[in-house]
């Protein structure tokens, strides 16, 4: 059951990342492949600052800031300097490798007197519930601050940048500003997701973003699929989607797990399951078309 | 006034595929002007629409807003003064947003976006009134994504946005161009009642010579990058069909 727990309080806090990617993915249709540096980035920046003692607060914050200014790069060199989406995400990525190692001095750093947010409860009995506790409120109140911004007369022109590009030119808006905002804002989701990660598993390691976009992108085709089955579409239920689809995706690479796949196999289920969310609709639809 | 003086526009300059789309092409817009163009196709009708919204790089000439030149490069800010309705009913609205989403963002247009919420009753109210003046019944369904709605709905949400936010000039590029002719009425008679109420000059490019003859108070003929024919209020009351496809013969 731990186990299982376990995976439940790992996919609340990678969360964060899945509503990062629904911004990016959904909402701006720019696949950004940042995600893998500025989720290492977060739990890089908050484990240095934790282990040196200067609190969770500064952690956490130095670490959303650090993701915001990694995502405007990416969104600077793809509209300013008019590199594609995917190269300039890459580009940051891989500068991010170095600047990651850079920052924690190594290749891993242990969390040993302290575990940041997580010292809050401690000492509680079950523990365990604490954790879920505090991942769920700052969650919510990160979850509620997506929905609001969407909301917003500027969080509507990025929505209209994503939608039509044109419309948001002629409406007066500059869809690059939109652009880097938007992936600055998707990547401070996603370092946050990194830190959080970090300090609930204790320690900061080099390589733990490698291949985190995938996951992100399935949890997000997961809720994303939820919702059009549910037929909901306002933005604030399909936010709740995508929480909800990271931790069915979490729980079902546990599941897989616990039934005894070889763990080395865990990123090629993970890539034959994002397909599978990302294939299947078109599929069906074509079957469906051909019925009658 | 709009005032265009020796705009020259040129396509793929210095390569072979050099095209001369707009030749020292002069033009004066009054206030209250509804300016009617017709021409055939490559006449640079929508070249001169697009380099007045900005949306084309300015290359020789001037275009001024009442006396003040507009020579940004960015066709955003250029957006702020003008309002425009495009020949595809796709290209003027957010498919995934609402109908009341799309309003607000038109609303906003030459003012900065901020971090608040402005789709409160008062806008709701506003746009319920702008949605009447259409009579669709699109202020029944302001919540409906926009991509639910049908091309005639679109193009009529289109104008209604384009009359949200004052602006210096609305430039309607075959607004009806897509829709089928019932649709075509209905948009080009709300287009009527919106420039009315907005007291803006407006430019409408059109190819169909039924509604050039009816619409609008002056009628300019293009071919091959400039004016050929300019007729005035009086002398357009006394045009016909016919006498407009003897000017171009079959090439309209």
């Amino acid at each position: 059951m731990s186990f299982f727990f376990t995976a439940l309080l790992l996919g609340l806090a990678l969360s964060f990342m899945g509503l990062g990617i629904y911004l990016t993915l959904k909402v701006f249709r720019i696949p950004d492949i940042t995600t893998d540096g500025s989720y290492t980035l977060g739990a890089v920046v908050s484990a240095v600052i934790v282990t040196n003692g200067q609190g969770t607060i500064p952690a956490l914050i130095i670490s959303v800031l650090a993701g915001f200014i990694a995502g405007a790069a990416t969104g600077f060199i793809h509209t300013r300097m008019k590199v594609n989406a995917l190269l300039a995400g890459i580009l940051v990525m891989t500068a991010l490798y170095s600047i990651n190692l850079m920052i924690m001095g190594r290749s891993n750093l242990p969390l040993i007197n302290s575990r940041g947010l997580f010292d809050l409860v401690s000492g509680w009995e079950h523990k365990e519930w604490g954790q879920l506790l505090l991942l769920a409120s700052v969650l919510v109140i990160s979850y509620l601050k997506m929905g609001w911004l969407l909301k917003t007369d500027l969080g509507l022109a990025m929505r209209a940048t994503g939608s039509n590009e044109m419309m948001a030119t002629t409406q007066g808006i500059s869809v690059n500003n939109m652009k880097v905002l938007g992936l600055a804002i998707a990547n401070a989701f996603t370092a946050l997701s990194g830190s959080m990660v970090a300090m609930y598993q204790g320690f900061a390691d080099i390589n733990m973003g490698i291949g985190i976009v995938i996951l992100g992108l399935g949890a997000v085709m997961m809720g994303e699929a939820l919702m059009d089955l549910l037929g909901v579409h306002k933005i604030i239920w399909r936010l709740l989607g995508v929480i909800a689809g990271t931790v069915v995706f979490r729980l079902l690479l546990a599941f897989a797990l616990s039934a005894g796949l070889d763990p080395n196999m865990l990123k090629l289920v993970t890539a034959i399951l994002v397909l599978l969310f990302v294939g299947l609709p078109g599929v069906f639809k074509k079957y469906k078309h051909d019925l009658y | 006034m709009i005032c265009i003086e020796n705009l020259q526009h040129t396509f793929n300059a210095a390569t072979a595929r050099e095209q001369a789309a707009l030749k020292d092409l002069n033009l004066e817009i009054q206030d209250q002007d509804i300016l009617v163009i017709i021409g055939p196709n490559g006449c640079g009708k929508s070249t001169l629409l697009k380099l007045i919204a900005g949306q084309i790089k300015l290359q020789k000439g001037r275009i001024s807003f009442n006396e003040k030149g507009i020579n940004s490069t960015k066709a955003f800010i250029t957006a702020r003064h003008v309002a425009m309705v495009s020949q595809d009913p796709l290209t003027g609205t957010a498919g995934d947003l609402s109908i009341l989403e799309n309003l607000r963002l038109a609303y906003l247009r030459d003012s900065k976006r901020k971090l608040i919420i402005g789709l409160d009753q008062n806008f709701r109210d506003l746009a319920t009134s702008k949605l009447k003046i259409l009579n669709m019944g699109l202020e029944h369904r302001m919540d409906t994504p926009v991509e639910s709605l049908s091309g005639g709905q679109r193009q009529a949400l289109t104008l209604v946005m384009a009359s949200m936010c004052s602006a210096d000039i609305l430039l309607m590029d075959e607004p009806t161009a897509a829709l089928d002719p019932h649709s075509a009425e209905v948009v080009m008679n709300a287009a009527m009642l919106l420039i009315e109420e907005m007291k803006v000059p407006a430019i409408l490019v059109t190819h169909n010579m039924q509604q050039a003859l009816r619409y609008g108070n002056r009628l300019l003929l293009m071919d091959q990058g400039t004016i050929t024919k300019h007729c005035d209020s009086q002398e357009k009351s006394q045009l016909n069909v016919t006498t407009i496809r003897s000017w171009f013969g079959d090439s309209l």
